[in-house]
């Protein structure tokens, strides 16, 4: 679906874009008598941004009339690719996704180190397959690595991580 | 320039900028030889651990991460046929059959010091070119700068891969990223949305984190990781080639580089390019072309002496004009704007003692990667078999802490996981991610240049037309984007004749 249909999707997508862009820079006004004001880029890239969007769709249309299913391109790309077997689905980046910002709205809460810890032994048993697991380990590797970065950090770069409740 | 240049190693011969340099290169060679990691992500990780060091110590870290970065990919390209990072593409085509004939000693031997040799060339060319470069430079006023950055954008766009049209998108969407927060010139409020953590505008660093790690991140959880067991075996003995064998790759050796360092310079593309180029140019200069992809020593050469070559071309144009061409010195600009030195034609005069002591960084942290990988390369190939399932989400781990410690906050983080979003799908429809990086660091340099320079003229343009140096710009720019075109139609025809013929 993406392969055929991605470029058509992105340019209509990038067309609002640009018409959005242009509309607010309506309400941007320079204070200073000049010929180019703060406005004036805005505007030019948002018009840049519709025109080649409108190339893009028509070369999507175009596309789309001669679309033949891909053959699959052998060449180096895939080579880097071959160790990441199995089916490839956006279920699985949403669901890291979704991970990624539980693990970033909770840290305020609970603090870097428990929230990483539980993150990391969250996002590893998802990325490995089920009879691979190995808990015990991943917790191990956890805890380490979320205590010796908080400290890494806290005493040789001052930088205040959150502590939440361990504060 | 000698004295200057010897002052630039005392400052880099202490005991902590030395071991900076080493740990750079180390863990440079580390991100290089997994893959899946590249230079770009070990910079990106390591550029807020800099913030607390003085600008010299924190580019003799960058440096060497940098160096090391385009090194390791060497290591699986020649025992697992996998490219560690994408310069090291085409010593996968030769380098892995040797391995596979028995002659992986060999192969590393040759791709280890041709790599050091192709390196040290490019950073002489540097050394020698970026000082008059910047010094013409100085001259320059706001519409020549504009020229410029209006003619990087343009390579840039035109010049990486696929569709020009994606490319110049691209290069657009950055532009526009980079106009949210004040303006230049009068500090106008734009698309902050009336966010208050919007008015500075988004921090470069999150970007590029977001852009370049958390983008591949996302990517990699499309699906489980196997974990990678392969059995590694291979034998090294001194430098595994003679020296009549050295020797022989005398001349292959020089044209590669000089091709390294030729695409190094220009913006948009970098050592992923440059090998692929050199590999096919050796080919065609070959007595005996049928040799390559067979196991061929001159493939190898060919290929890791570009790529090494392109390091001290990248960083001709950032060190003298500030203009980065590749996403790692896009980067290294921001490690450098982190501490407040802004590089292009002033560097070379206000901060002297900076750019020789990066000089004197690059060259020890060249001489540290033929070490490291020549005593330890029984360890690097070893991390092959480190499962990613456990390496890539301490790396988001480590993104999150750099994206946190920009400015305390929380609001960064979030920036960088749009970022990241945003890259996944970029990736995802196929549009290239360097000129989006770069039209957000060029962007508002170029808008800046253009308002001051209509200051400067009252409001005219015509003297944006008439300048010569910016009028050759633009012309450049312009005959680029058509030698773009006018390929990409030949491809087509090409591609309709023989499907036609069929």
């Amino acid at each position: 679906m993406a392969e055929k249909y991605g470029d058509i999707y992105s340019s209509i997508f990038m067309m609002l874009f640009a018409l959005l862009m242009y509309i607010s820079t309506f309400n941007m006004q320079s204070m200073a008598e000049v010929s180019v004001g703060p406005e004036t880029v805005p505007q030019i890239v948002a018009i840049g941004i519709f025109i080649f969007s409108v190339i893009l769709l028509l070369q999507g249309i175009k596309k789309v009339k001669s679309y033949s299913p891909p053959v699959e391109p052998e060449g180096t790309k895939d080579e880097t690719e071959n160790d990441y077997s199995g089916k490839k689905s956006l279920v699985s980046v949403l669901i890291t996704l979704l991970l990624v910002i539980c693990y970033v709205l909770v840290m305020p809460i609970l603090g870097f180190i428990i929230s990483s810890t539980l993150y990391l032994i969250v996002q590893f048993c998802f990325l490995a397959k089920r009879e691979n697991w190995n808990i015990p380990l991943y917790a191990l590797i956890a805890v380490v690595v979320s205590v010796s970065v908080y400290f890494f950090f806290r005493n040789l770069f001052y930088l205040m991580l959150p502590q939440g409740i361990l504060g | 320039m000698l004295e200057m240049l010897s002052a630039g190693f005392s400052e880099m011969l202490t005991i902590y900028t030395m071991s900076l340099i080493f740990i750079g290169v180390a863990m440079g060679l580390v991100f290089g030889s997994i893959p899946g990691l590249t230079a770009t992500m070990a910079v990106a990780i390591c550029l807020p651990i800099t913030f607390t060091m003085s600008p010299s110590d924190g580019m003799a870290l960058l440096m060497g991460l940098y160096i090391g970065g385009v090194s390791g990919g060497l290591i699986p390209a020649i025992l697992l046929k996998l490219p560690g990072t994408p310069s090291s593409i085409s010593s996968t085509f030769d380098g892995y059959p040797m391995a596979q004939k028995g002659q992986a000693g060999k192969a590393f031997g040759l791709a280890i010091v041709f790599s050091f040799l192709g390196g040290l060339l490019s950073i002489a060319t540097l050394i020698l070119i970026a000082p008059p470069l910047a010094q013409f430079a100085v001259r320059f006023g706001p519409i020549e700068y504009f020229a410029i950055t209006v003619f990087a954008l343009t390579l840039i766009s035109s010049l990486s891969d696929g569709s020009i049209v994606k490319g110049i998108l691209a290069a657009l969407i950055g532009i526009s990223l980079a106009m949210v927060g004040s303006a230049p010139i009068d500090a106008f409020p734009r698309f902050t949305f009336g966010m208050n953590a919007l008015d500075a505008g988004f921090n470069l660093l999150p970007a590029l984190i977001g852009l370049f790690a958390i983008s591949e991140f996302l990517k990699t959880s499309e699906s489980k990781v196997n974990p990678l067991v392969k059995k590694i075996s291979y034998k090294i003995k001194g430098f595994g080639f003679s020296v009549a064998e050295f020797f022989k790759q005398g001349w292959n050796f020089f044209r590669s580089a000089f091709i390294g360092i030729a695409i190094g310079i220009l913006p948009g593309i970098g050592g992923g390019t440059a090998n692929i180029i050199a590999y096919a140019t050796a080919k065609n200069q070959s007595k005996h072309p049928e040799e390559f992809g067979k196991g061929t020593p001159e493939g190898v050469v060919a290929s890791e002496s570009s790529n090494n070559a392109a390091v001290g071309g990248a960083l001709v144009p950032l060190m003298a004009l500030g203009i980065p061409g590749d996403t790692v010195t896009a980067m290294l600009l921001g490690g450098l704007v982190i501490h407040g030195i802004q590089p292009g034609p002033l560097f070379f005069t206000s901060n002297t003692d900076i750019v020789y002591g990066i000089f004197a960084a690059l060259i020890i942290a060249n001489i540290a990667m033929l070490v490291f990988l020549f005593l330890g390369m029984r360890f690097f190939v070893k991390l092959l078999s480190i499962p990613k399932h456990i390496l890539l989400p301490i790396i988001l781990v480590l993104c999150v802490v750099g994206a946190f410690g920009v400015n305390n906050r929380l609001f960064d983080v979030w920036a960088l996981l749009f970022f990241g979003v945003l890259g996944y799908l970029l990736i995802k429809l196929k549009f290239p991610l360097t000129p989006v990086i770069l039209g957000f660091i060029l962007g508002p340099i170029a808008e800046t240049n253009l308002r001051r320079g209509l200051m400067q003229t009252q409001g005219d343009f015509l003297p944006f037309f008439t300048e010569p140096i910016a009028v050759f710009f633009f012309g450049v720019a312009i005959v680029s984007v058509g030698l773009k075109i006018w390929k990409n139609h030949r491809k087509k025809q090409t591609e309709i004749n023989i499907s036609g013929g069929v």
